[in-house]
């Protein structure tokens, strides 16, 4: 018998046809997307080199191209010329909309698949919900990853070859059943990630480069099944050749949502085969206990770990990892072999009981499949310990196998892994393989639109560019996080401090040492560590201002610099698992464990003064203004610039704030007051005194705040300064005057010392153009360099404004003034704003200017408990709120009212004044985002549902002012690019969708 | 505006004569849409009603019908470029409403919401704040509904320039002055001035508010400040008693206050607050120069906030969320916003056995806290009393230009010493009660008097 077994084991081995799987492949993507969007992907996951990589292994001679076009109709004249294997489309491209341009392909070309990739956002699922989704195939969510590139790519070509590579040679699968766009869009990639990672590790079992390439082809295939009935077929048609099932518990089963439909899968699957390894996951905690009853893993699909756990149980249970050798009376880890020598070494080693346990349960056939070693797995699996006298016999038995196989075939060639590769740009550079992370995207995407525009090299004298920039990519991160053991404290609930401590402590990966080092030696002046997460800055994920930045002096001592550089980084590592990070995530629906993060290390703009650093200008520009004010429209864009740092601006402290089109006409300088008052006072500076910098969860530890008078004596203030002439009550530009100094930016805004606007409004327009919808940018001008050098105006990040409390996803114009409770047609702000229950307005009736003055009083006292509470109102009345002239409007100050979240400037018939646009309150609404509405319905402008609100119970009430709670929280939404604001009435029971499952479903 | 003496008036009035009321009805028929001049001219009529109604010339010589109709009102039209090459028209206006006295004059307001009512009730004002100052001026008011707001320098210039081209001739140093108001400082005074000296060939006084090297007058911005105290200094006097050693405290720390307090130190009083909406501060060595210059840095600050003057002068006392009004003193000058004295705080006063309360801010008091002091014997003078500074450094302006000098520092205080001690006079002449002098009562009826008699003497013109 054992003679048979070994003749047939050779034949066997020599036999599979790893030349024949993998056969159908995808050469052309045409890809659907604007130019931001194209190089993000490009950029970011490096997807042509992955798969270029990928597709090297696999020995094929062309990777898939990738054929980029902006517009439907583009993509459409494109596939009457080439041959597209695949069609991928985003959401924001030009011309028709994606989902009737599917429905156009697929007349044409039926067999072509069509994948949506979106943002993820509760708004853009709303969206999704609404369309006619029927002539896509799939649909993924963009989480910043371009992993999904990859993913997308091989579970259509998995599709597309299953059946031929099962029968062929007995590739293995993986099933995962899952409805949810958002969650397998993330399970895809990591599950595809896993098998890569463990297909790249066959390499090193000793095989040559050529059987390499062709095992890699073996990798166990994934499918995925979007309903019960796909899901069973999937699985009666592959269950022979099935690592595991991963499942969601509720979807649908027989064409409507079943919330049990996984737990029936389970007992399904678990009655043919009660080995196959199975893992229900649910957003239902309480299903724990069923799946327990069921004897099937768990996960819960909010865990902050989930991906963590998904990858723990895909290594153990679908034989990914180590093969781990337990007591299978106690479970406790008796043996551990991560390859096939290691096997073949231990066999004899293992406890008898538990090679029997392993063994009966097909373990170490599974673990082989999964490694694509298939012939000793399929030797294996149809042994049955009964065949030998012993078990003796059977170890015996198998270790011939493994070693005959490995005599062989090995070759012990160690495969190559290279740990870095620089850009061919200059200011650009990397650190490491993999994703670089939001900002670095957007930094390197900038990078390009200088090289690309001649409108930034048009201006004599001004050089337009980026910061020196060194990228470490996020799979350091990643080794950091894993050598260093870290993910136990950074996930756990323990405080800032603590989780700082141990990042500190921990080791960066040796490797990356010497590139630091390198760094430093060519870096002029201090250099920023910021970070660069992979959720970060990705469409509608804002995360600016979560994770930390450092910056720190780089002076001779290089030691000492990167050991500062080191703890920077370490520091900004942690930032991402601190504790507002961690209700960040909760709140934006993200996974903790799916955050990597990568580092921005950049000069530091500006100049040397003594002992502190900082540019003449910080800045932030938005390619739209929601607080457009005459003649300014929204997509003029805005810019608020500040001296020193652009900690300043993010502060929100006061700056700046002017649109790029007009910069003379700035809001704060129209008053003498108003400039004295509202403009920067002190700036922020970076101390140089390499003492002042030690690890701390402040990353401001070493930056100091200072007052006008030193930026005077440092030279910086000559370019932003005027003077406040106190006995004429005016503003001089220039400091020639005697007086206060103030910050009115003059000498560059108004006598053109530096052609600052111009150089925006290039900027955001092309910004805007190349990434199809609104950016913000943040830059910083240095204006002190070596007198005869040009000026440089340097673009510090680029990205897409879709802040999720920013972005409407309804059309509000389509909204029916009825059907709110107040509706604008002139409304300032933009977002939602959902946690108002409180309206406090004056009563029209016995409404009369004259009594205007003693009003403010009354509202002060209202304001109060709010301020104190931190809750907020919507504040309506007649007139110009804030009107110096009580004839007006009610003169109240800001400190007054300072708890509304909403003002509404009602005109009323017989008192219609010329409406204020919030301009008495400019600085307050901006910095808070305050919406401002303006409404007169006595002319049909805007609507008041004042029986609604008059007929609410009074919370205070008297002759002249009323204040009603409503019994639910209202929704306040506000177009800013439409002006349209709405205030709707409150639903009449809260709408329970946290369940991040119920977002859009394709079937 | 309306306080407890006035409806002490109006009662008195309304029980011996009913034709005040017609009177008003009627002018609101004439002037419909004018709700704003036509509160103005009620409010003050009412004030002065008891020396209406003892006076039987004035019904005979038509002096209320004379004084509510402006003698003439300018509506134009003020075209003017953007900085995009458009045509933008505003409405301009100038109502001179009563020379009686002397030329015309009065401020030009530029406010996007200003209406003929509004202008109509400003000049109407006008004319009795000048005549309170005993200077040689009549009232007028002008302005446009133009929003200086989010306008560049350039634009602003060309309206300015625009508007005067429309107005220049039938202004003049003898025939009608403008000034500053709201939406109009410093820098739009240049701006027409500037046209104006252009189209006229003439370097003179037909504005105020210049800036000093051009013809404007030094103190401006100290002059509001500064009438408060020496009319705080001629009340003393009154009383025979000087500001010498007393403790006062004040609210705010504005031009007001500042100006106030930079006044009282040098009279030798001892100035021991200041106060903003966060908080009030606690000097016990008083306020000195030093201290003082740090005022206008913190005014500066766009937090609003007095706290720092705590940090940067060590031994003083920051209270926050209190008003300064339970520090005990000699003397209390509410410098800050309306109605900062309730009657909580005037008891306050009275405990601390505060004697005077000066109003700088306009309304500092509430009519229960006017009452609440003026019950236990406080002498309280209401801003419009105190606040002649304004109007008298304009006036010492003008006199500079036509007399072709330039005063120094001290010769402008005596000059505006003067001016308002003979305020202070007027008050007390036609505010004498029995056994006190009703400041708001005198000033009221001691403006209308010198105009109802200018009018009067200078027959039916």
């Amino acid at each position: 018998m054992t003679n048979s077994i070994n003749t047939q084991q050779t034949s066997y081995f020599s036999d599979t046809a790893f030349g024949h799987l993998m056969q159908k492949r995808i050469h052309k993507v045409l890809l659907i997307c604007s130019g931001y969007d194209a190089f993000m992907l490009d950029e970011d996951g490096r997807i042509d080199e992955q798969i270029f990589n990928e597709y090297v292994s696999l020995n094929l001679r062309y990777p898939p191209q990738f054929i980029h076009v902006e517009t439907s109709e583009e993509a459409l004249a494109i596939l009457e010329i080439e041959q597209i294997d695949l069609v991928i489309t985003m959401l924001s491209i030009g011309g028709m909309d994606p989902f009737s341009m599917a429905k156009k392909v697929k007349e044409s070309y039926e067999s072509i698949p069509i994948v949506v990739l979106t943002p993820f956002s509760r708004e853009v699922s709303v969206r999704m919900s609404r369309e006619d989704t029927s002539a896509i195939d799939y649909i993924f969510c963009w989480l910043g990853n371009a992993d999904i590139m990859l993913a997308i790519i091989k579970l259509i070509e998995d599709e597309m070859n299953v059946e031929h590579d099962v029968q062929e040679v007995g590739v293995q699968t993986i099933l995962l059943v899952e409805d949810s766009v958002r969650f397998y869009s993330s399970y895809l990639p990591l599950i595809y990630r896993i098998i890569l990672k463990q297909a790249k590790k066959f390499m090193d079992e000793g095989l040559n480069e050529h059987q390499k390439m062709m095992r890699m082809r073996g990798r166990p295939k994934i499918l995925l099944a979007r309903s019960y009935e796909e899901a069973i077929e999937l699985y009666e048609k592959y269950e022979e050749n099935m690592l595991g099932i991963i499942s969601d518990v509720s979807y649908n089963k027989g064409g409507v949502k079943d919330t049990e439909a996984g737990l029936k899968l389970a007992k399904h699957v678990k009655q043919r085969n009660k080995y196959m390894p199975f893992l229900l996951q649910s957003s239902n905690r309480s299903l724990e206990q069923n799946a327990k009853d069921l004897k099937v893993a768990f996960l819960f699909k909010h865990s902050s770990s989930l991906l963590r756990r998904l990858k723990h149980f895909i290594n153990k249970y679908l034989a990914f990892g180590d093969f781990v050798f337990v007591d299978p009376k106690t479970s406790d880890e008796v043996g551990r072999v991560s390859n096939l020598k290691e096997l073949q070494e231990q066999l004899f080693q293992i406890p008898d009981d538990s090679l029997l346990y392993h063994f009966q349960r097909d373990h170490i056939s599974k673990w082989l499949n999964a490694r694509a070693l298939f012939a000793v797995a399929e030797v294996i699996k149809y042994l049955k310990v009964e065949d030998f006298a012993n078990l003796e016999a059977t170890k015996k038995f198998l270790f011939d196998t493994i070693a005959n196989f490995r005599y062989s075939k090995a070759r012990g060639i160690i495969a190559k892994f290279y740990r870095e590769k620089f850009d061919e740009y200059l200011t650009f550079t990397r650190i490491g393989e993999g994703t670089i992370g939001g900002k670095a995207r957007g930094l390197a995407f900038l990078n390009l639109l200088i090289k690309k525009y001649n409108a930034f090299h048009a201006i004599d004298n001004v050089i337009v560019t980026i910061p020196r920039t060194v990228v470490l990519s996020t799979d350091v991160f990643d080794e950091f996080m894993e050598i260093n053991e870290l993910y136990p404290i950074a996930l756990s609930e323990v405080s800032d401090e603590e989780i700082l401590d141990a990042f500190v402590k921990a080791k960066l990966p040796e490797r990356i040492h010497g590139d630091l080092l390198k760094f430093i030696s060519i870096a002029q002046g201090p250099i920023a560590v910021r970070s660069s997460s992979v959720l970060e800055d990705s469409h509608y994920q804002p995360f600016a201002g979560i994770y930390s930045t450092y910056m720190i002096a780089n002076h001779d001592n290089e030691n000492t610099v990167l050991d500062q550089l080191c703890d920077s980084i370490k520091c900004v590592y942690a930032s991402a698992f601190y504790n507002s990070s961690k209700r960040y995530m909760e709140a934006t629906m993200n996974v903790i464990d799916e955050e990597r993060m990568g580092i921005v290390l950049q000069e530091v703009v500006g100049q040397k003064h003594g002992d502190l650093f900082y540019p003449t200008i910080s800045g932030v520009g938005r390619s739209v203004n929601f607080y457009p004010i005459e003649p300014e429209k929204a997509e003029d864009g805005t810019v608020n610039v500040a001296m020193g740092l652009g900690k300043h601006i993010v502060e929100g402290s006061a700056s700046l704030r002017f649109s790029p089109k007009y910069p003379q006409k700035i809001l704060q300088l129209s008053s003498t007051d108003m400039a004295v008052r509202e403009t920067q006072k002190n700036f922020f500076a970076l101390d140089l005194k390499s003492s002042s910098f030690h690890p701390s969860v402040d990353d401001s530890i070493n930056i100091v705040k200072l007052d006008l008078k030193t930026a005077e004596s440092h030279g910086t203030l000559r370019w932003l300064g005027s003077v406040y002439d106190y006995n004429n009550h005016m503003i001089r530009d220039g400091l020639t005057a005697k007086g206060l100094r103030i910050v009115t930016f003059a000498n560059v805004l108004k006598y053109d010392a530096f052609p600052l606007a111009p150089i925006i409004k290039n900027v955001l327009e092309i910004g805007q153009k190349e990434m199809n919808q609104p950016v913000e940018v943040e830059f910083a001008v240095d204006l002190q360099g070596a007198p005869g050098h040009p000026l440089i105006f340097y673009l510090l990040q680029i990205r897409p404004i879709v802040d999720s409390k920013e972005s409407i996803s309804e059309k509000l114009e389509e909204v029916k003034p009825e059907d709110t409770l107040i509706y604008s047609k002139s409304a300032l702000g933009n977002g939602v704003i959902d946690d108002i229950k409180d309206i406090i307005y004056i009563k029209t009736e016995t409404f009369n200017p004259a009594n205007n003055t003693k009003l403010v009083p009354i509202i002060e006292k209202l304001n109060a408990p709010f301020h104190a509470g931190q809750k907020s109102y919507v504040l309506m009345g007649p007139g110009r709120w804030g009107s110096q002239d009580s004839w007006l409007g009610v003169p109240v100050k800001w400190t007054q009212i300072s708890a509304a979240r909403v003002i509404i400037e009602t005109g009323l018939e017989n008192y219609r004044v010329d409406p204020s646009q919030g301009t008495h309150f400019f600085q307050n609404l901006t910095s808070l985002r305050v919406g401002y509405f303006t409404v007169t319905p006595s002319i049909g402008d805007g609507y008041v549902n004042t029986e609604f609100l008059d007929a609410l119970p009074a919370v205070y009430e008297d002759e002249y002012i009323r204040h009603v709670q409503l019994p639910n929280t209202c929704s306040v939404k506000i177009d800013g690019q439409k002006g349209i604001g709405v205030v709707l009435p409150p639903a009449d029971k809260e709408q329970d969708d946290d369940d991040p499952s119920s977002d859009y479903n394709l079937h | 505006m309306i306080r407890h003496q006035i409806i002490i008036c109006i009662n008195h009035f309304i029980r011996k004569a009913m034709n005040l009321d017609k009177f008003l009805h009627q002018l609101q028929l004439n002037n419909p849409n004018e709700p704003e001049f036509i509160q103005g001219v009620r409010l003050f009529f009412s004030s002065v009603a008891e020396r209406i109604q003892d006076d039987f010339r004035l019904s005979n010589a038509a002096v209320l019908e004379r004084l509510t109709e402006p003698d003439r009102v300018l509506i134009f039209k003020v075209p003017w470029l953007n900085d995009e090459g458009k045509v933008i028209v505003n409405r301009g206006y100038r109502v001179q409403y009563n020379n009686a006295l002397g030329p015309y004059k009065g401020g030009v307001r530029f406010h996007p919401a200003l209406t003929l009512g509004t202008v109509k009730m400003l000049a109407f004002e006008q004319v009795f704040k000048n005549s309170l100052t005993a200077i040689p001026l009549g009232g007028a008011m002008g302005g446009a509904n133009f929003d200086p707001k989010g306008k560049s320098d350039a634009e602003i210039m060309r309206f300015c320039q625009s508007y005067i081209l429309q107005l220049w001739d039938v202004l003049g140093p003898d025939i009608d002055i403008l000034g500053g108001d709201i939406g109009v400082g410093s820098r739009e005074i240049g701006y027409l001035f500037g046209m104006y000296r252009k189209l006229s060939h003439q370097h003179s006084g037909t504005f105020t508010g210049k800036s000093p090297d051009w013809g404007g007058t030094r103190l401006k911005a100290e002059s509001n400040g500064f009438g408060v105290v020496y009319f705080l200094k001629s009340m003393l006097e009154h009383y025979n008693d000087t500001l010498s050693g007393k403790t006062i405290t004040v609210s705010g720390f504005g031009n007001m206050a500042h100006g106030v307090i930079k006044k009282a130190i040098a009279l030798g009083a001892k100035v021991v607050t200041i106060s903003g909406p966060d908080g009030y501060i606690y000097d016990p060595n008083g306020i000195d120069n030093e201290k003082l210059e740090y005022l206008i840095e913190l005014r500066a600050t766009s937090q609003d906030l007095v706290r720092p003057y705590s940090i940067e002068f060590p031994g003083t006392m920051y209270y926050e969320g209190k008003k300064p009004w339970e520090v005990k003193c000699d003397i209390a000058i509410p410098c800050a916003i309306q109605n900062e004295i309730g009657e909580g705080e005037a008891q306050m006063l009275i405990d601390n056995k505060c004697q005077y309360v000066i109003e700088g801010a306009d309304q500092s008091c509430t009519e229960e806290a006017i009452q609440t002091l003026t019950d236990n014997n406080l002498r309280y003078v209401p801003s419009k009393a105190t606040n002649v500074g304004g109007v008298a450094i304009s006036a010492l302006e003008l006199a500079q230009n036509n007399m072709k000098v330039n005063w120094t520092d001290t010769e402008i205080e005596q000059r505006l010493q003067d001016m308002v001690q003979r305020t202070h006079e007027l008050c007390q002449v036609h505010g004498q009660e029995p056994n006190s002098i009703n400041y708001l009562k005198g000033a009221n009826i001691a403006a209308f008097h010198r105009v109802a008699e200018a009018i009067i003497d200078q027959g039916a013109v």
